[in-house]
């Protein structure tokens, strides 16, 4: 399994990689950015993927970033998941992010794999999809006309295809953070630890003065062609006790279709267990929002 | 569109492997595992699985355990290595990990092993707290057919006690 | 004859000398060889499970850059035969027996696909380039026009009338068919009070080694034969095919196992790769290497199991075993080299350490358009158990009581002792249970359960509201080991005065060079890590057979002891000689023989080996032959049964169906111990590559016949997540079939791991499962979790093991 012959291009800056990108595209070239390279890579292994020309980013230093003082978490394309991981405040803070994080692939996929790179790649199962939905994300795209902003709804398309156009890299992705009183949870399904999930969950719950439900988000990743916030479900939430017998009830109006079989589960134990799922999410939402009011 | 101008793409690259400065080029579609094994002879580090699932082929780049069979070694340029035959110090000791186990039993047939050692080596390298259950978290991602796993977790709570990392 | 000693070292836990060197990524596996000139192979494989080939255009990928040569089936023609797979022989005592009968067919699996291809992943063309990317890139340019025909992709479809053949010399797709039959079956069902009928299925799957295969041949101009290098069990089997299909002498055919990284049975089969590799190397004068990726391997390399069972049992109202009738299915894939292992396994090892006094079985084993299916760690063991003991839990059900009440109820005792169970092993032979206690195994086994304290079938609620259900059950297990035909092996002294060993078998981890140098060592009274040892080369002994079932401690090990013997005898003749001393005067000690009592006159091994050497001083104390090396080659009489009993403590959660193992529990009994560290390690493995059959394994293919699971995102092998806490404990009853008084081991926890983990979950599901049979499916899914709880979860595609 070794990689097809490609052209490796290594800019030192961010217009470098807009010129590499649109030059490709002119001469009909397929171009791909290279990051991490933990999603990519593979693919070439097995010859899946065969851009002609690998743009490797990683010498444009000024790419890794994070920062979440404000209240958004904006993510540099060269921010690796393990940047995320080692910062103890931010994963405090946002219980989605501890769930999550370190369900993604293993260690040394996390120290090297990037947050935006997930976002680009696009498998309909990564974490990042995910939480950018239930954290109303928006992806930054760059290329040598400018820049765009995508809101994570819009963002991913298909298994493997993303709103980007082939001459764009996004160069950051953004997304918002709770407040105080908010909780969020992720909680995901899968045969074994760091397995791509077979269904998962995202809850983010705004609660409101007397402990009801002011608001809620919940994402929904295996039972479809891609994540999707369900708003049937956030409606029916909303004004309600955050407690565990609402979200019994709620999850009834999950989609009953829309799973596929594959070789690690069926479509209909993917539509029973994200039942089971969502609600725990939910508890767990619910209960870290409740103790930060404390 | 394969074969041709881009197949032959070389690069040049500088790296430190092992402590030792090398120069050399690489063909750009060369995976790191496969220079250091063909390019450079240090066949220690194994190939698996070439997907990034199995661990096998797990290097230090620049301090952080890698998986060298999805990363090309044109990327390698300007990092610093370090392969399993590099762990041991000069003359006849072996690093506490190595050490450890070799004497627990941590491995059978050794193909999983270099790769093994080196994200232990990680996971004691990182921050804590250590524990059994940590660390099996982290070894999810470098698979064994042979142990059943239960050595390589004692051998490695024995070389964190040699080493001082505290365990919980 | 067996001389007294001071220091054991069988028995002591030392530390495998394979350890420091494969630590420091020293080891040597056939894809770490260096040779200058070295191509690298890479095969076309076929994308279709049953096709004819109408045409291969290699034209393009000849003259890619960096191909040196490009063969398909017609450069072989005339020059190589068919690979013909029929490594088995079914002995005359089963041959002769009045109620067993077998039909075991041959089968010829092509070297390269000619007119047809029979399963995804069968070589079509072999590509040789300065590198494997080139040839990769080569490989992707041979056009290959395949008109293609309808599989044959299960049982039904191997047996429908008209069916197509998947071996064209094979008209009805039967690989083999056991039948065997003792006691009266048909009085017992007619008798009994109780009838009662179980489906179970063991899935297809794979072993997985961390090393796929890699074959490295060398043929030097002007120099007879070829030498190869395999990541193989069975060096002599491979020399043998080779020289066989080659027209080469045997002995100008050297193949060696380097260090191998693992086969668990996967490396057992003689493979096409083989073959060609070596006339490859031969024709084109060049060594040329072939790893197979890990792709490759789960389409070209053989899998296992893939066992559909309906047993029936009668019995009284006390729980008494009346008769058992066994009928089973097993999907052999193109070819089914080892029907006397994987099937016939089941007639030796049903009824474990069960008294039945009346048992039908009838084994069909059909041919299907997959990759050839070959005993995989347990081979035919973990089926027949997991079928046994499904069947007890069924009859415990049936009757309101536990498992281990049946069990026990049934239960053979060591009072009776040797036990003859009516059936004839694979090697011809009676089954004779030798020294197992069942009894013991399983009151030490529950000692080690309860201390545990874990709660059984206990609901609790945790904080996100989880039912998580905890239960133990229980397995057993025994293990026919120490099959023949035979092994070798060499012990020298060479001319510094060390002792050498060559022995037959080959490792893949299972540290026999350690165990071989501890067995020498008490011989001859030095520290082992003074013993050189080395295996698994065909240049060291004219016969070999190879490492599989549980053999090579007790085969090849008793042969080290017999020829350590024999040399300690002849090192005291020498010696007597030398020195003009009775032998029984001498001591043989710390690589010298001194007198006793007399320590300062005494010689070195050294001085005697030289004294050994030919030439007009030699002494030759009686014997024609010069030097120190003694060549013995064990015969073992039959099998020697090792056994145990496992518990598996679980934790279920109701909701998703999720099953964690959070302890397996062994108590084994394999004879005398001589690396018990050797030991642990093997039942650590068994126990968790047992764990991955219950739950996680399975090799799937769509309705065209194409696999599923071809890498390891899709084939499941337990982390050391899903892995639990192991314990052990052992009896030691030594085996009167060998001078060492061992049995095996390598199999054990792999037998028995499925049972209790089925029965753990049923335990922990207790009242909420309504179905048990969901259960009696391997790999236990979450989907089978809920079906046996009344959810129906199923699948609405027809993918299929």
């Amino acid at each position: 399994m070794k990689a097809p012959a490609f052209e490796y291009v290594l800019p030192e800056s961010l217009a470098e990689v807009h010129e590499a990108l649109s030059e490709a595209r002119a001469s009909d070239v397929v171009a791909k950015i290279l990051a991490g390279g933990q999603s990519l890579v593979p693919l070439m292994n097995f010859r899946l993927a065969r851009p002609d020309r690998l743009v490797d980013i990683n010498r444009i230093g000024a790419l890794r970033y994070h920062d979440s003082a404000a209240a958004s978490l904006r993510v540099g394309a060269l921010c690796r998941h393990a940047d995320i991981e080692k910062n103890r405040h931010l994963v405090a803070r946002v219980g989605a992010l501890a769930d999550a994080i370190p369900l993604i692939g293993h260690a040394a996929i996390r120290s090297r794999g990037t947050v935006v790179g997930s976002l680009a790649h696009g498998d309909s199962l990564a974490e990042w999809i995910s939480l950018a939905l239930l954290l109303d994300g928006t992806v930054l795209l760059s290329s040598t006309a400018g820049e765009r902003v995508v809101p994570a709804g819009e963002w991913l398309q298909g298994y493997l295809k993303t709103a980007a156009e082939d001459d764009e890299i996004v160069r950051e992705a953004s997304f918002s953070l709770p407040g105080d009183s908010d909780g969020t949870a992720f909680v995901e399904l899968a045969r074994r630890h760091g397995d791509f999930c077979l269904v998962s969950a995202g809850a983010f719950l705004a609660l409101g003065e007397r402990g009801t439900i002011a608001s809620a988000r919940v994402v929904l990743a295996g039972i479809g062609p891609v994540p999707f916030r369900d708003q049937a479900i956030e409606s029916l939430l909303a004004g309600e006790p955050a407690t565990a017998e609402t979200f019994e009830r709620v999850v009834e109006a999950l989609p009953k279709s829309g799973a596929q079989d594959d070789v690690h589960a069926t479509a209909a134990y993917r539509h029973h267990a994200i039942g089971v799922i969502t609600v725990r999410a939910l508890m767990t939402a619910a209960r870290r929002a409740q103790d930060q009011r404390r | 569109m394969s074969g041709g101008a881009e197949g032959k793409q070389i690069r040049p690259i500088r790296t430190v492997v092992n402590g030792a400065p090398i120069e050399g080029t690489v063909p750009v579609r060369q995976s790191l595992a496969d220079w250091l094994r063909d390019g450079l002879g240090l066949t220690g580090t194994h190939l698996g699985c070439e997907q990034g699932v199995c661990g096998a082929c797990t290097v230090m780049v620049d301090g952080e355990p890698t998986r060298s069979c999805i990363m090309f070694a044109v990327q390698a340029d300007r990092s610093e290595i370090l392969t399993i035959e590099g762990l041991a110090g000069t003359g006849d000791s072996l690093h506490p990990l190595q050490e450890a186990f070799s004497e627990r039993h941590g491995l059978q047939c050794g193909f999983c092993t270099p790769g093994m050692i080196m994200a232990c080596l990680g996971y004691l390298n990182g921050e804590g707290p250590h524990s059994r259950s940590g660390l099996r978290r982290y070894l999810s991602g470098n698979l064994c057919r042979c142990t059943g796993y239960m050595k390589i977790l004692e051998a490695v709570e024995e070389a964190a006690q040699q080493m001082g990392v505290s365990w919980s | 004859m067996k001389a007294p000693f001071d220091v054991a070292h069988i028995g002591q836990r030392i530390v495998p000398r394979e350890n420091r060197v494969l630590v420091q990524g020293k080891g040597t596996y056939v894809g770490d060889f260096r040779l200058n000139g070295l191509l690298s192979v890479a095969f076309v494989r076929s994308p279709s499970a049953r096709a004819r080939i109408v045409s291969i255009d290699v034209t393009e990928a000849r003259s890619c850059e960096g191909v040196v040569a490009v063969f398909t089936a017609d450069d072989l023609l005339g020059k190589i035969a068919p690979l013909r797979l029929m490594q088995e022989n079914v002995p005359p005592g089963i041959l002769r027996h009045p109620s067993i009968q077998v039909d075991s067919r041959p089968c010829n699996v092509p070297v390269l696909a000619r007119d047809e291809v029979s399963h995804v992943g069968q070589g079509i063309a072999a590509i040789v380039a300065v590198d494997r990317a080139s040839a990769e890139d080569a490989a992707e340019l041979v056009r290959v026009d395949l008109e293609e025909l309808v599989p044959i992709l299960s049982a039904d479809d191997a047996l429908a009338p008209d069916a197509p053949r998947v071996d064209p010399t094979n008209a009805d797709n039967l690989a083999a068919r056991i039948q065997a039959t003792f006691g009266d079956v048909e009085g017992a069902f007619a008798d009994a009070a109780r009838h009662l009928t179980v489906r179970v299925k063991s899935g297809r799957v794979s072993a997985s080694p961390m090393e796929t295969r890699s074959v490295l041949a060398q043929a030097t101009k002007g120099v007879e034969g070829v030498t190869v290098w395999s990541s193989t069990q069975v060096p002599y089997l491979v020399r043998n095919a080779i020289a066989q299909h080659l027209g080469l002498r045997e002995e100008d055919v050297r193949v060696i196992a380097p260090d191998v990284g693992g086969g668990f049975g996967a490396k057992v089969h003689v493979y096409p790769e083989e073959i060609l590799l070596a006339f490859i190397a031969r024709s084109l004068e060049q060594p040329v290497r072939w790893i197979e990726d890990r792709q490759e391997h789960f389409i070209a390399t053989a899998h296992g199991r893939d066992q559909d069972h309906l047993i029936q049992v009668a019995f009284e109202d006390d729980g008494q075993i009346r008769g058992i009738r066994d009928h089973f299915v097993q999907d052999c894939g193109i070819g089914f080299p080892y029907p006397m292992s994987s099937a016939y396994n089941v007639v030796s090892h049903l009824q474990g350490l069960l008294e039945v006094p009346s048992m039908e079985i009838d084994g069909t084993c059909v041919l299907t358009n997959k990759v050839v299916n070959v005993p995989y760690r347990g081979s035919g063991r973990p089926e027949s158990a997991f079928t046994r003991d499904r069947m007890l839990s069924r009859m415990a059900r049936d009757l309101g009581v536990g498992f281990l009440d049946v069990l026990r109820r049934n239960m053979l005792t060591v009072e009776q002792m040797p036990y003859s169970t009516g059936v004839l092993y694979r090697d011809g032979e009676q089954i004779v249970y030798d020294g197992c206690d069942m009894k013991s195994a399983l009151e030490r086994l529950q000692a080690m359960v309860a201390e545990a304290s874990v709660a059984a079938g206990q609901p609790a609620l945790d904080g996100l509201g989880r039912q998580c259900l905890k239960g133990i059950g229980f397995g057993t297990y025994t293990e026919g080991t120490g099959v023949g035909p035979f092994e070798g092996a060499v012990v020298s002294v060479d001319e510094a005065g060390r002792l050498t060993v060559e022995a037959g078998g080959a490792s893949q981890g299972q540290s026999h060079a350690t165990t071989f140098a501890q067995i020498v060592a008490d011989e001859f009274q030095v520290d082992p890590s003074e013993v050189l040892v080395r295996s698994g080369d065909t240049g060291f002994l004219r016969y070999g057979v190879g490492t599989f079932a549980s053999r090579t401690t007790i085969v090849a090990g008793s042969a080290v002891v017999q020829a350590a013997r024999k040399l300690r005898e002849r090192v005291l003749n020498v010696a007597a000689e030398m020195m003009e001393i009775d032998q029984s005067d001498l001591l043989v000690q710390a690589g010298r023989v001194s007198a006793r009592g007399a320590p300062s006159r005494s010689l070195s091994l050294r001085d005697i080996f030289v004294a050994t050497i030919p030439g007009p001083r030699a002494v030759s104390a009686g014997q024609d032959l010069p030097g120190l090396r003694e060549v013995s080659y064990f015969v073992p009489p039959t099998v020697t049964w090792s056994y145990g009993v496992v518990a598996a403590a679980v934790t279920v959660d109701a909701d998703t169906g999720m099953v964690a193992v959070d302890k397996f529990w062994i108590v084994h009994d394999c004879g005398r111990l001589i690396n018990p560290l050797v030991v642990e390690g093997q039942v650590d493995g068994a126990l968790i590559q047992g764990l991955g059959a219950a739950l996680l394994e399975s090799i799937l293919y769509d309705s065209n016949g194409t696999p599923l699971t071809t890498s390891f995102m899709d084939y499941l092998l337990p982390t050391a997540v899903e892995s639990p806490e192991l314990r052990h404990d052992h009896l030691e009853t030594p085996s009167e079939r060998n001078p060492l008084g061992v049995k095996g081991i390598g199999e054990s926890g792999i037998i028995a791991a499925p049972s209790a983990v089925a029965n753990a979950i049923e335990a922990a599901l207790g009242e909420l499962m309504t179905d048990p049979s969901p259960l009696d499916v391997l790999p236990i899914r979450p989907e089978s979790v809920l079906a046996s709880m009344g959810k129906d979860v199923s699948r609405r595609d027809s993918a299929r093991s």
